[in-house]
């Protein structure tokens, strides 16, 4: 009698664990060198953005290594693995701001036919030139302080590339997936992919200087870690 | 009893019964073999039976697939009419059902009723009928009666006809009335039971309706599925009703073959075996849907041949293509032997040369074609699959021998195309259009060939082409003309017509669609250019200064390779004669001193590039990824060659000469095709500079051998022999003068040399005039003496200092000019270039315009062993133009008999091309509605297009989506050319500017207006004003524009320019427009160079250069959707940006904007002030 219960118990145990075993990958991406000057940006030729750089002129944030010598705005997402599901894309808009002359944030993940708000935080002329290949490109001039336009891109595609036609240091990169598993490295380096359902997956680091790396790992239930690590490229 | 006497036979009975019994059953024997033969597909080797039947075997693998896609198109259908609501449908129907049987007596009532009122309501109606018939029958017999008797109305016999029209009128009116009646209440009778069955019978309907696929599918997989029904409609002999296996054919009425002395339409069986060619395959997304519900798919152009559809469905077969099966049918196209169903007999033609390799297939015992395999693709689909098969290496020829017997058909007339050359046949039909979609193969070889000029040796009446105008009533030659933009004079010379002769209506004039330009640079001014030195270096190999040279080698070939010293002596000869006779004007040094570096920066800057490469391997040169979408690797390398590779031009010119070449190329050559760049005299003398540091190494440090004197008599002898006897020509080698005066003259003296006693007639003529004038004392006898005399003092002057100039030349220079000029006449060199003296010599090459038809027999294959093939034979005379002679070199054949054509340095592919153009001039005769007759629009696009190509616009632009080679040449993004015309829906050029701008910036472009940060320079080509107006029409017509353009009115009213500005300042457009010499809030030459790719074209010139219309409906709206990744923003005209703004209405507010940018041009005027643009008066 007692065995039975536990057959019973096991059993459904494991269909539990069958049908709903998720887990998490986290990690960390270091950077493997000495940490390249940011470059300063020349804002002469829009007068209205040096003005708002007056005290300090802002820096190219193609790379940013963090203090723990971890490497911020990289993204990182799931290549393969996931086929033949599918996922919604979610009702609320991903935001990106032109501030200063600059995106922000510059590097980050979105699904395709998820709405993509973007705001214009400055007195000045700014377009928003996304040019992806698998979706509609398009661009946007935004001409006055908060203005907000909304935009989707119909296909995934990693990445897309942002530009300012205007203000050609202007840049961002957005990776479009047909799936919620992805994150982008911040302040600290570290990023968390979350409820990645059990399985086998090819999960890829890319940077924009730095290209991309890529690792298999095993999801289970729990948490997996996965660290990434990239070197700088020869000059 | 006697016996009866034997009767005697001839022939010993037992005997004769046992050879009846053997012939019987080798007859019965045969009789099943026949059958056997013929239902499995006719394949017994030893009987020499080679598959004549293998069709019905293709049949069965298709109906076998048939019934598969029957059935899982009948199991789509199902689910497709579930998803639109099927079950819904039913479970409505089933419940209206239930609730009617309640009503089930109710019902069987109203139905009764209903019929027995229908059937007493048709009674009325038969009953109605009749009486109108009756009525009609009585009321003619009583008009009858009335005109018997003379129109009496009183007469006994007209009243009684009257009495019985009264009455049969009576009784129609009365049924009449019965009759609607009766209709009323089978109608409310009928309602009725509509009111209890009508809901559910429309359900019923729509459930049909949504079924009607599967219905029609489900019939026709049920009839192919009836094992009974097949085995009978497809018995032996039971077969000739209505067999499921059976021969199929296309009559295309209009297209003929040549049998034997008659021409029939062509019966094209090919689907017979062809049987899926026409099958479509499901879209993308019905494909993913199907593999989503597990149904099956059959992907018809997957499927191994005969069955696989064909690859082009868009173009062919398909009903709505342009070349529908039913009207063209297969062999009209693809050649063959039309009524043919056995597969050599038909004419199937392998590609016989490269390799591939082979493996042989388990199923069919095919040998196809070996696909790389997809190990992880292989892996999922089967993983026990792993049996490795070797491949093994052999032409598709061994393949098909292997798997179809297949044989050579030498005596077949067209012999199917092989697949690489398949495009050759829309030449017949296409040869007037620049670009062929699905005929690139096409395109590049008849460009190849008009850029080799093997059109202008060998006539090509496909290359030169024509499109022809029928005169109508009213018009003049001048009109006509006009129309097309073409020279009258070439018209008229064209036609055959006199100088002055009007034209006919219904004439039929020719009007060229391309003017052909000789290939090869002009020869007249050569001692100028080249040294003698070098001249002769390249005429030994051309290909080794510049291996993608478009000039062919004549020496060093399979029939001369032996003799060296001969070829010293034609190539010294030549070179000799060309420097002899060489205008040699003084070209001084550039006024400054040149920089090469700066001239190295400046080759790669103002478009050189597009058409040149430095040292580029061309064959190797492939567009780079973001313009690959714009140009194959083809057309990149056509680009980046429609000049001479200029490394090595240190090693040919001086610094003097490509200076004043550089600074105006026409006067060097008024016919080169290379443009001016208006290139200050440093710009200049700085190119010219680098490109006198571009040394050939090889050829700088190459030895020429001796000429040797005697080899120069001996072949001097030789060709003085051709004319004279051998006598007579040992003694005029030491006379050679009056042979070679002719090539010192020029255009004036040549008419003189050329016709021996003009000069003696035209004196004639002065003394007769003067004969004249001293009878009649006319002055305008004498004017007309005067100028003849003064023309011919001219002429005699001319002739009597040539004389002297070539009595001056030593024994050994006039034997190298004379035999020079022999070699250039025997090998043609004038059909290139312009050589003095040769201006009316024949092209020498023999015409090629029906050569696709040549019998193979008549073509000579020499000694040399390859197949007995059309193609075969023209790559071989491609590749080895002189290896016919092989073999045969003074023994059959003597030195003036070798053969003449030269070498051109091609690759495979090339040779492909041009031997697809070639095998497409064909003789076949087109029925009228075939070739393509242009419209005077068309022809003027064609024209364009022809242009475009030409002038290699695409070499710097993208025109009509194709083009931008220039951005491969390492220019970065922002600073190429402009786009000038996309794909359809995008930017049109004939859209975006006003002809008599387009007209007179084509004429005359300036420097740094429009886009002045640009680097690239719009050439300036020298258009004559009908060439330009060939370009704006072009542009006008292909954008489907306006056109006379009438120039748009701008509203003036100041409130709207004021708001048109306000909205200029809030967009902040002169942010990166150039507006009055400003960007950036800065002068132009402030900007720093990185800044340089984001500005944007100059507004100050908007006003006279764009269209009002295009800028406020299209180009405002959605710049993106006319120029695909333009730097120029959307904005959301309206109250979006702008509230305030006119209301906030975007389109008030596009014009105001618009507006305004157009009135900014008044304050300054643009370039070309001439504006009596024909273009936008015709």
């Amino acid at each position: 009698m007692q065995s039975k219960q536990w057959a019973v118990v096991a059993v459904v145990a494991v269909a539990a664990a069958l049908s709903a075993r998720a887990g998490d990958v986290s990690g960390s991406v270091k950077f493997d060198g000495e940490a390249p000057k940011m470059k300063k940006i020349k804002m002469d030729a829009d007068p209205k953005c040096a003005e708002m750089h007056a005290d300090e002129p802002a820096k190219s944030e193609e790379v940013v290594v963090n203090e723990n010598g971890t490497l911020k705005n990289v993204f990182v997402y799931v290549k393969t693995g996931l086929e033949g599901k599918t996922f919604d894309a979610p009702k609320e808009p991903v935001e990106i701001r032109q501030h200063g002359c600059m995106y922000s944030p510059r590097v980050f993940g979105m699904m395709a036919k998820q709405p993509l708000k973007i705001h214009n935080d400055d007195d000045t002329l700014h377009n928003v030139h996304a040019m992806p290949t698998a979706s509609k490109e398009f661009n946007i001039g935004q001409p006055n302080q908060g203005m907000e336009t909304t935009r989707t891109f119909a296909n995934p595609e990693v990445m897309v590339k942002f530009k300012c036609d205007v203000h050609p240091w202007m840049a961002a990169y957005v990776g479009v997936l047909s799936h919620p598993f992805f994150a982008t490295t911040g302040e600290d380096g570290k990023f968390t992919i979350k409820g990645l359902p059990a399985g086998e997956y090819e999960i890829v680091a890319w940077h924009e200087k730095f290209g991309e790396q890529s690792a298999k790992v095993k999801v289970a239930d729990g948490a997996v870690s996965q660290d990434f690590s990239f070197k700088p490229t020869a000059e | 009893m006697r016996n009866q006497p034997e009767t005697v036979h001839a022939y010993n009975i037992p005997r004769l019964n046992w050879w009846f019994l053997i012939a019987s059953a080798l007859f019965v024997g045969c009789f099943v073999l026949m059958i056997w033969v013929d239902y499995s597909g006719g394949e017994l080797p030893f009987l020499g039976l080679k598959g004549d039947r293998q069709w019905k075997n293709y049949q069965r693998e298709f109906y076998t697939l048939e019934k598969k896609r029957l059935a899982s198109d009948a199991q789509a259908a199902e689910l497709r009419a579930n998803e639109q609501g099927l079950a819904k449908l039913e479970a409505e129907e089933n419940q209206l059902n239930t609730q009617l049987s309640g009503k089930r007596d109710e019902l069987a009532k109203r139905q009764a009723e209903a019929a027995e009122l229908k059937v007493e309501a048709d009674r009325v109606m038969r009953e109605f009928t009749m009486a109108k018939a009756t009525r009609d029958e009585v009321r003619s017999f009583y008009e009858a009666a009335l005109e018997r008797n003379e129109l009496k109305k009183d007469n006994p016999e007209v009243q009684d006809w009257l009495d019985r029209v009264e009455t049969a009128n009576d009784r129609a009116a009365k049924l009449e009335l019965r009759n609607q009646e009766a209709d009323a209440k089978y109608n409310a009778a009928k309602a009725k039971v509509e009111e209890l069955v009508g809901q559910r019978n429309a359900i019923e309907a729509q459930k049909n309706r949504l079924l009607s696929t599967k219905t029609i599918v489900s019939k026709r997989l049920k009839q192919l599925s009836d094992s009974l029904v097949q085995t009978v409609v497809n018995a032996p002999v039971l077969e000739f009703a209505a067999a499921t296996y059976k021969v199929e054919q296309i009559v295309a009425e209009s297209h003929h073959v040549d049998v034997n002395f008659t021409t029939v339409p062509r019966v094209d069986r090919c689907i017979t075996c062809h049987k899926g060619i026409d099958r479509k395959d499901a879209t993308t997304d019905e494909k993913a849907w199907r593999a989503q519900h597990k149904i099956d798919n059959v992907e018809w152009s997957k499927l191994p041949q005969p069955l696989r559809s064909h690859p082009r469905l868009d173009l062919y077969v398909s009903d709505t293509s342009p070349h529908p099966a039913s009207k063209f049918g297969c062999t009209s196209c693809h050649w063959g032997w039309d009524r043919e169903t056995n597969f050599s007999r038909a004419g199937h033609t392998p590609h016989a040369e490269e390799k591939g390799l082979y493996v042989q297939d388990k199923d069919t015992g095919f040998w196809v074609p070996y696909a790389e395999p997809d190990e992880e693709e292989d892996a999922k689909v089967k993983p026990a699959a792993a049996t490795k098969v070797k491949p093994v290496e052999m032409t598709q020829r061994d393949a098909w021998e292997k798997n179809y017997h297949w044989e050579h058909q030498e005596f077949l007339t067209q012999p199917m195309r092989a697949k690489k050359y398949a495009e050759a046949s829309c030449l017949k039909c296409h040869n007037n259009q620049t670009h062929l979609e699905g005929g690139e193969n096409l395109d590049h070889g008849r460009r190849l060939i008009e850029q080799l000029g093997c059109w202008s040796c060998h006539k090509m009446k496909q290359i030169e082409t024509y499109s022809v105008h029928h005169v109508a009533e009213g018009e003049t030659f001048e009109e006509i003309c006009k129309l097309y933009d073409v020279v009258p004079a070439e018209v008229r010379k064209l036609n055959n017509m006199a100088a002055d002769a009007p034209v006919t209506v219904g004439r039929e004039l020719t009007i060229p669609i391309r003017t052909l330009r000789k290939p090869g640079p002009s020869l007249y001014k050569v001692a100028t250019k080249d040294t003698k030195e070098w001249t002769r270096k390249w005429l030994h190999n051309p290909a080794a200064f510049r291996p993608n040279t478009y000039m062919p080698r004549f020496w060093g070939l399979d029939n001369n390779k032996d003799t060296p010293v001969r070829n010293e002596v034609e190539i010294n000869a030549i070179t000799e004669f060309l420097f002899a006779v060489s205008e040699k004007p003084a070209y001084p040094p550039p006024p400054v001193k040149g920089d090469a570096a700066h001239g190295k920066q400046l080759v790669q800057q103002v478009g050189c590039l597009a058409c040149h490469v430095i040292d580029d391997k061309l064959m190797d040169l492939k567009p780079t990824k973001d313009v690959a979408k714009y140009l194959d690797k083809w057309e990149y390398r056509r680009a980046r060659s429609q000049g001479p590779q200029l490394g090595g031009a240190g090693s040919k010119s001086d610094v003097n000469w490509l200076y004043a070449w550089l600074k105006d190329p026409k006067q060097y050559n008024p016919k080169t095709k290379m443009p001016n760049l208006r290139l200050s005299d440093q710009e200049a003398a700085d190119i010219a500079e680098y490109l006198h540091s571009l040394k050939h190494a090889a050829t700088d440090d190459q030895k020429l051998d001796p000429v040797d004197k005697n080899e120069l008599d001996a072949v001097t002898l030789e060709y003085l022999q051709v004319t004279l006897p051998r006598k007579q020509a040992e003694e005029k080698i030491n006379n050679l003068d009056d042979l070679i005066e002719q090539y010192f003259g020029d255009e004036t003296t040549a008419p003189y040399y050329s016709d021996a006693t003009r000069l003696a007639r035209e004196q004639a003529q002065v003394a007769a005039l003067q004969k004249e004038y001293d009878e009649t004392f006319d002055d305008a006898v004498q004017k007309k003496k005067e100028a003849l005399e003064a023309s011919l003092k001219v002429v005699q002057e001319k002739m009597a200092a040539i004389k002297q100039q070539v009595a001056a030349l030593t024994p050994e220079e006039k034997k190298n000019v004379f035999l020079g000029s022999k070699l250039i006449s025997r090998l043609g060199c004038f059909a290139c270039h312009d050589i003095r003296g040769y201006e009316n010599a024949k092209p020498i090459g023999a015409e090629l315009s029906e050569w696709g038809s040549k019998p193979v027999s008549k073509l000579d294959f020499g000694l040399i062993e390859i197949e007995r093939d059309r193609i075969a034979w023209l790559k071989q005379k491609l590749k080895a133009p002189r290896s016919y002679d092989i073999g045969r070199i003074g023994i059959t054949r003597s030195p003036q008999e070798l053969l003449k054509m030269g070498k051109f340095s091609l690759t495979e592919e090339q040779m492909d091309q041009i031997a697809t153009v070639i095998s497409g001039m064909t003789d076949e005769k087109l029925t009228a509605d075939e070739p393509q007759k242009l419209t005077p629009t068309e022809h003027m696009i064609e024209r364009g297009r022809w242009m475009v190509k030409e002038l290699n616009c695409t070499g710097c632009h993208q025109i009509e989506g194709k083009g931008w080679a220039i951005r491969s040449t390492g220019i970065p993004p922002g600073m190429e050319p402009p786009m000038v015309s996309g794909l359809p829906g995008q930017l049109r050029q004939g859209q975006r500017t006003q002809p008599d701008w387009l007209f007179h910036f084509l004429k005359a472009p300036q420097t740094g207006q429009i886009r002045p940060w640009l680097h690239a320079r719009m050439p300036t080509f020298g258009l004559s004003d009908a060439e330009a107006n060939v370009l704006v029409k072009y542009f006008a017509y292909e954008g489907r524009a306006q056109f006379p353009y009438q120039s748009a009115k701008i509203n003036n009213d100041p409130v709207h320019l004021a708001a048109g500005k306000q909205l200029f300042e809030q967009l902040k457009c002169a942010l990166c427009h150039i507006v009055e010499g400003k960007a950036l809030g800065k002068p132009l030459s402030e900007i720093p160079e990185e800044d340089l790719p984001r500005l944007a074209p100059n507004l100050s010139l908007a006003g006279k250069r764009l269209q009002r219309d295009w800028l406020i409906n299209r180009w405002l709206p959605e710049p993106l959707a006319q120029v695909p990744g333009t730097r120029m923003p959307q904005f959301e005209y309206g109250a979006t940006i702008a509230p305030n703004i006119l209301g906030g209405d975007g389109l008030k507010q596009r014009e105001a904007l618009v507006d305004y940018v157009l009135s900014l041009a008044e304050h300054e005027d643009h370039a070309v002030n001439n504006s009596s643009a024909t273009a936008s008066k015709q």
